[in-house]
């Protein structure tokens, strides 16, 4: 088990050097932010001494190097355009973001996971069958159109909530409610299908010959197993989660992270575009590597 | 015993109606979407780029005002909404099937060779793979897309180099299993060549699996090419795509609601026919996975 832990963690550090190195270059692409910077009557020697500045005339490797040692001491490095550090930057951003996921993620387990056990133990009912639809048309809807559905009927037609902006309840539930569409409908069904599996497997039918009630059986045997494989569906949440935020927070006018990355490439400011997405992948790496920890220590059979 | 051999003929009668109800309709709708893309120029009814400001943002023909010129309304510039509809089912078309070609085209060969060889080759493409995969697509798609400015090249190029590594693990996978069998075996042992193995006997039989897994990645590609091309990364603005059309129609929710309603009514319905068929055909092709 031990082992099983490094290899995993291994693993991931290895994706996350692979990531910086793609973005790096990656990011490098997108063009000369000397450009953005500058006003458009500027002289080479201007445009060179910015660069200076900037440390951006040095060769590739040696600004990989100097990026990856400040990175070792927390330093995600200075943001060209606001000449503010980028770490100071996300910090500003983050809560936003992590509001708008949270209430995803709460929203996410209040309805689906009651609506896919449902599902599952009733399957073939009527409910089932709406449930089912239901689930496969969240995962089909494009989450920023959804948005403006949204948009158009609490805000523009009912005039309940407001279409966009920041700081109360109000302007927190359409965003939440939106973002929360994808994973609600991807957990309903993992989860079904992963109960009827249960269900249908030996062991619970030896507790069904035993004599216990359906409603014990669902509720502490087979829920118990299929949380297991719920589990493994929350590195996706994670990942769906921060993608779907750059475009949720672009409908809703939401202050956070994903549209800081948006403005950061639109100005070719590299360090927060790689400060933002290296945040991300390495939540992302970081929930499923904790997902695959904690799979190791709940499931009987790895231990 | 008793309980499955008394379910199991309702089940069966229950799925067999079912089944045909479950790829008719989505398998219609996926045919309406192939001839709209295929022959936009000769049924779509207006021009879908030429701005005609006279007659700027017509609601739909069923409301007031509504125009039976303009079925589903103008957007901003006068352009026909349906006509622009039928032209972006002609761009989702084209930039699944070029991107999925491209990574078919890198994802089956690299598969069916890290399973067949196996031992250290396996070992680093599994590992390139892996990294690959924990890389969040959107995100990724965004900064390239925008590095290199957006484009219908860039853009398939993008999205297929994104997705030959979930190919690539299934195809691995598959390859897997099929080595093992009697009759690649055999070949083996009567000296058939390794390259006439792979072109003879596995890949007729990881085509199942392709198929399956090329029909569930169209709704992925088409929701990848919508949220990019909504953020300005995708297809360029005059163009008809369903994310630019979206985009278009973000200012005017309030005054023409139309203009973004329709876009993403076909991305869903044409997302939501691919997975659906997709996951009946992975039932009928593959019995073990099967979902009830």
């Amino acid at each position: 088990m031990f082992r099983a832990v490094l290899i995993r963690t291994g693993h991931a550090l290895l994706s996350m050097l692979a990531l910086l190195i793609i973005v790096f270059g990656l990011v490098r692409l997108t063009g000369d932010p000397v450009r953005y910077l500058l006003p458009v009557a500027r002289t080479p020697a201007q445009e060179q001494h910015l660069r200076e500045y900037l440390g951006l005339d040095k060769p590739l490797i040696v600004q990989f190097g100097t990026y990856v040692g400040n990175l070792a001491t927390g330093d995600l490095g200075q943001s060209f355009r606001m000449r503010m550090p980028v770490t100071e930057m996300i910090a500003q951003r983050l809560p936003a973001t992590i509001t708008m996921g949270a209430a995803a993620i709460l929203l996410t387990i209040l309805i689906g996971l009651p609506v896919g056990i449902y599902s599952a133990f009733w399957r073939g009912g009527i409910l089932d069958r709406i449930g089912r639809f239901l689930a496969a048309f969240g995962q089909s809807v494009p989450n920023f159109w959804m948005g403006y559905v949204l948009i158009l009927i609490f805000a523009v037609q009912l005039k309940w909530l407001p279409s966009g902006g920041y700081g109360t309840l109000g302007h927190l539930l359409l965003p939440a409610i939106t973002l929360s569409f994808h994973s609600t409908a991807g957990l309903v069904r993992l989860l079904r299908s992963s109960v009827i599996e249960v269900l249908n497997s030996d062991y619970i039918k030896f507790h069904r010959m035993k004599g216990l009630s359906e409603h014990v059986i669902l509720w502490k045997y087979a829920l118990r197993n299929a949380g297991l494989t719920a589990l493994s569906f929350a590195g996706m949440v994670v990942a769906a989660l921060f993608t779907g935020s750059v475009l949720v927070e672009t409908v809703f006018v939401w202050p956070g992270v994903g549209r800081l990355m948006i403005e950061g490439i639109q100005w070719r400011d590299f360090n927060v575009v790689q400060g933002v997405i290296l945040l991300f992948s390495a939540a992302y790496i970081c929930a499923n590597l904790l997902v695959d920890l904690l799979y190791i220590v709940l499931n009987p059979r790895l231990r | 015993m008793t309980e499955t051999s008394r379910t199991l003929p309702a089940l069966r009668s229950r799925q067999r109606r079912r089944l045909r109800l479950v790829p008719a309709l989505p398998l219609l709708f996926l045919g309406l979407f192939a001839i709209a893309a295929l022959a936009a120029p000769w049924i779509a009814p207006h021009d879908p780029v030429k701005p005609n400001l006279l007659y700027a943002l017509q609601p739909p023909v069923w409301l007031d005002g509504g125009n039976t010129n303009y079925l589903l309304g103008t957007d901003r510039f006068g352009r026909d909404i349906l006509t622009r509809l039928i032209y972006g089912a002609r761009v989702s078309f084209s930039v699944v099937a070029v991107s999925l070609f491209i990574a078919v085209f890198i994802g089956v060969p690299v598969g069916i060779l890290s399973g067949y060889v196996g031992g250290w080759v396996d070992s680093l493409i599994m590992r390139i793979v892996d990294v690959l995969l924990s890389l969040e697509t959107m995100l990724v798609g965004l900064v390239v897309a925008i590095a290199l400015g957006p484009s219908f090249r860039n853009l398939v190029l993008v999205i297929g180099l994104l997705l030959w590594p979930r190919i690539a693990r299934i195809i691995r996978g598959e390859t897997l299993a099929l080595k093992n069998q009697d009759f690649v075996r055999y070949s083996r042992t009567i000296g058939v060549r390794r390259w006439a193995i792979f072109l003879r006997h596995i890949f007729p039989n990881v085509l199942p699996a392709l198929l399956v897994i090329m029909t569930l990645e169209i709704g992925n590609v088409i929701l990848l090419e919508a949220s990019l091309s909504f953020l300005g990364a995708g297809m360029p603005a005059p163009r008809a795509s369903w994310g630019v059309m979206i985009d278009d129609g973000r200012a005017l929710i309030a005054t023409g609601w139309w203009v973004t309603l329709f876009p993403g009514i076909a991305i869903t319905a044409t997302v939501l026919s691919s997975n659906t068929f997709g996951d009946w055909l992975r039932d009928r092709l593959d019995p073990k996975t099967r979902h009830e």
